[in-house]
């Protein structure tokens, strides 16, 4: 409350500033507020019109195909209301079986009896391995390249580099580290720990997140930096006058100061995460025996290599409600913890 | 002496290419106003401009193509041949070309997915070749044929086709005391522990984890992937069990091994570095033999798969189609072009260029093949072979079977299990 008292002024001020300038403008250009309104939205039309056409009217048209039964080829289909949600879905891990809830676990764990369960499965696997060392990892970066050190720019740049290239050239050179003669078993041989990492379903799918969070650091310690240098100096001079630690300043000024940078690459490396396509296809093509199928390659090979548009797209909108869904979580568990100072 | 006799070789080739499309060109346009070839010829639509398009394995392939259509182009007065191959993703850019009315108008059709195209009726119907005077389609190995029919109708003719067969390296094999290269299961068997056993390789044969060369053992063994009428698959049958059990023995008595695990991409990198003695493999392993390891490659011979002695010869086949789309504004010279490409001749230079085997049978007559036993092998083989691709819904079976071998392959699932989830998961979500 004393916080919402204090700044009602400042506001207000600011306010008055903006109506000023747009009251200047008015004068100087001589338009009305409908001629105003008017000209923004000639601004944004350019914009509205590319969106529309290759961004929001194929997401509809996708909506509208994930009813139907379509084939690309014939360029037409037949209606057939859920059924492809069905047949996605179906059997699933939870159902209700006479009145009883029934927990079918196989749905999670054998590819052959539901393959969109076990690719989120895998998804979720993955996003659950990777966003959490992405972030914290670029936090870590961040923060270590944030102080005055000798060559800052050349480990930032060393860092950042592999956000430059290109996800099928990441996976092509990471299967080469970890192939069984690669690189990386050269070093596990002698403590007898080499391994066919990319070969092995039960490893392939951890070669493919540490491919994940070796590309996934770079970004967001960009976002971290950009976050960190926006702090206020003069918040950390009150908590050192106040006698805080390093770690009680990380704790108490820098965290929640960045409370919207985390927000955004936290909601980015999800979404990042739950789209892993590139890197799966590249490394592995999904295999070996489904270990590394994500979602996005599913939708991937059924649409696109097997012509199941209907399938393809009721897969892309579940998986675009579980995006949404998780964002949106997000982002008002953000708002409700949100700092002004 | 080196430009004069490759500008000699060049001249005498164009000769012999020029002298082929002239000669469809009399045949098939002819003199009678049908297209339809009821009275043996085919005629164009006065003046035509055709797109040829397909992928391009390297440039001798995308040279050679051009010079085919410029030879085409320059004996045949109406009608103009550009030539447009695809770089990547190509079977998804004939998808959108063909549902968006964009189509060229000959292209190259893979049969793994040629059933999916011939199903929606987009292509054209090719029929009319099989009546018309000096295109013997009679010729063409039937099995190659047939996997461009839909219903009963053509909708493709074999550009050129690949089968697997056995390669092997004869001094390893003495090395072991295998004097014969195996001719069935248990000889190879037994070959593959004696070269074990010798271990003068990483592995004595090498498969990819897919287990490619199921689609040949379940033939020999008299297995089917599809029911006669392609309502369902068969692959849970005994015969297909047997086959895969065959291959996971071997797996397990260590003596066939997968590429990653002998630190290779694929078996003629395989077999070139010496990693193993034997594999199963196309014709595409020989120029990469010839050319990058030139040192071993006389080393290695090709014999016929092993076959069980209760079984039968049977190999895989890939082959590829040119085709026409339905709604092309020529086609009567887009069926004109493909006759040209795919007559005696004109299949017989291609088949010299040795990427691939010509898909007429009498050509195994032809002096290249006599001085070329390797590719002849190959090309004997497609008698027998079975081209890998299962009606509409080839790639929906592919992608559904070639996970679940993996996962037999690297010990995930027994055999009979993997197949018999495979058939179900097939005949419930995708027949």
């Amino acid at each position: 409350m004393a916080t919402e008292d204090t700044d009602a002024p400042e506001i207000e001020h600011a306010q008055s500033g903006v109506d000023d300038i747009t009251g200047g403008m008015k004068s100087q250009l001589g338009l009305t507020e409908d001629q105003n309104n008017l000209m923004g939205l000639a601004f944004i039309l350019p914009n509205i019109v590319v969106f529309s056409i290759f961004l929001l009217g194929p997401v509809l048209f996708a909506f509208y195909i994930s009813f139907q039964e379509w084939s690309i080829l014939a360029n037409s289909g037949t209606f057939v209301g859920f059924d492809n949600y069905v047949e996605v879905l179906q059997p699933a891990p939870i159902g209700i079986v006479d009145g009883n809830i029934v927990i079918n676990s196989r749905t999670l764990t054998d590819p052959t009896e539901n393959l969109w369960w076990f690719a989120l499965r895998n998804t979720f696997i993955y996003a659950v391995g990777t966003v959490p060392l992405q972030i914290f990892g670029g936090l870590a970066v961040a923060l270590m390249l944030d102080k005055r050190v000798r060559a800052k720019k050349a480990y930032r740049a060393a860092y950042f580099m592999p956000v430059m290239l290109s996800g099928a050239a990441a996976a092509v050179m990471w299967r080469w580290f970890l192939a069984a003669d690669g690189v990386i078993n050269s070093f596990l041989e002698p403590f007898g720990a080499a391994h066919n990492w990319a070969g092995d379903p039960a490893t392939a799918l951890g070669a493919v997140m540490l491919m994940a969070v070796w590309g996934g650091i770079g970004s967001n310690m960009i976002f971290f930096l950009a976050g960190l240098q926006n702090i206020p100096e003069e918040l950390y001079e009150a908590a050192r006058i106040d006698g805080a630690s390093q770690w009680g300043r990380f704790r108490n000024v820098t965290w929640p100061s960045l409370g919207n940078t985390n927000f955004f690459v936290i909601v980015m490396a999800i979404i990042g995460a739950f789209q892993v396509f590139g890197i799966a296809l590249v490394f592995s093509e999904g295999g070996p025996y489904y270990a590394t199928t994500t979602t996005v390659l599913l939708i991937y090979q059924r649409a696109f290599q097997e012509g199941a548009m209907g399938i393809g797209a009721a897969m892309s909108f579940l998986l675009f409600i579980l995006i949404f869904t998780f964002s949106y979580w997000q982002y008002k568990r953000q708002q409700s913890e949100e700092i002004d100072y | 002496m080196t430009d004069h006799a490759t500008r000699g070789t060049k001249y005498t080739r164009r000769h012999v290419l020029g002298g082929a499309a002239a000669a469809s060109g009399i045949a098939l346009a002819g003199c009678s106003g049908s297209d339809d070839g009821s009275d043996g010829t085919i005629e164009a639509e006065g003046s035509a401009n055709l797109e040829l398009t397909g992928w391009s394995a390297d440039d001798t392939e995308s040279d050679f193509v051009t010079e085919l259509a410029n030879n085409f182009d320059q004996n045949n007065d109406d009608i103009s041949v550009s030539y447009e191959p695809v770089q990547a993703e190509y079977e998804q850019q004939m998808r959108t070309r063909l549902g968006g009315g964009e189509a060229p108008d000959v292209f190259y059709l893979d049969a793994s997915y040629f059933g999916s195209f011939s199903k929606e009726g987009v292509l054209l119907d090719l029929d009319p070749l099989t009546e018309v005077d000096d295109y013997n389609l009679d010729d063409i190995f039937d099995p190659l044929l047939d996997a461009f029919r839909y219903e009963g109708t053509l909708y493709g003719i074999p550009k050129d086709f690949s089968t697997l067969s056995l390669y092997y390296n004869e001094p390893v094999l003495n090395e072991a005391g295998v004097d014969e290269v195996p001719e069935s299961w248990g000889g190879l068997h037994d070959a593959l522990v004696a070269i074990d056993e010798a271990g003068s390789v990483d592995a004595p044969m090498v498969e990819f984890a897919n287990g490619r060369m199921f689609w040949s053992l379940l033939h020999q063994n008299g297995g089917q992937v599809l029911s006669d009428d392609g309502s369902e698959v068969l692959l849970d049958s005994q015969e297909c069990i047997e086959a895969l059990e065959f291959m996971i023995e071997l797996r397990d008595d260590g003596v066939l091994a997968i590429p990653s695990e002998i630190s290779v991409d694929w078996h003629g990198q395989a077999m070139g570095t010496e990693a193993a003695a034997m594999s199963i493999i196309g014709p595409w392993a020989l120029p990469a033999l010839e050319n990058d390891f030139a040192d071993v490659e006389n080393d290695i011979g090709v014999a016929h798969i092993p076959y069980p002695t209760s079984g039968e010869r049977a190999t895989a086949a890939y082959t590829v189609s040119y085709s026409s789309a339905a709604d092309t504004e020529y086609p009567g010279a887009s069926r004109q072009l493909i006759s040209g490409l795919t007559d005696d001749e004109g299949m017989a230079e291609w088949a010299r260029q040795g990427l691939a085997l010509s898909a007429r049978e009498s050509h195994s007559e032809l002096e290249y093949y006599q001085t070329h036993d390797r590719r002849r092998t190959h090309l004997e083989a497609g008698e027998w072979s079975h081209p890998v691709a299962f009606g509409p819904e080839s790639n929906a079976i592919l992608n559904r079977v070639n996970p679940l071998l993996e996962g037999a392959m690297l010990g995930e699932q027994e055999p009979g299990e993997a197949l018999e989830r495979a058939t179900r998961q097939i005949n419930s979500e995708v027949l």
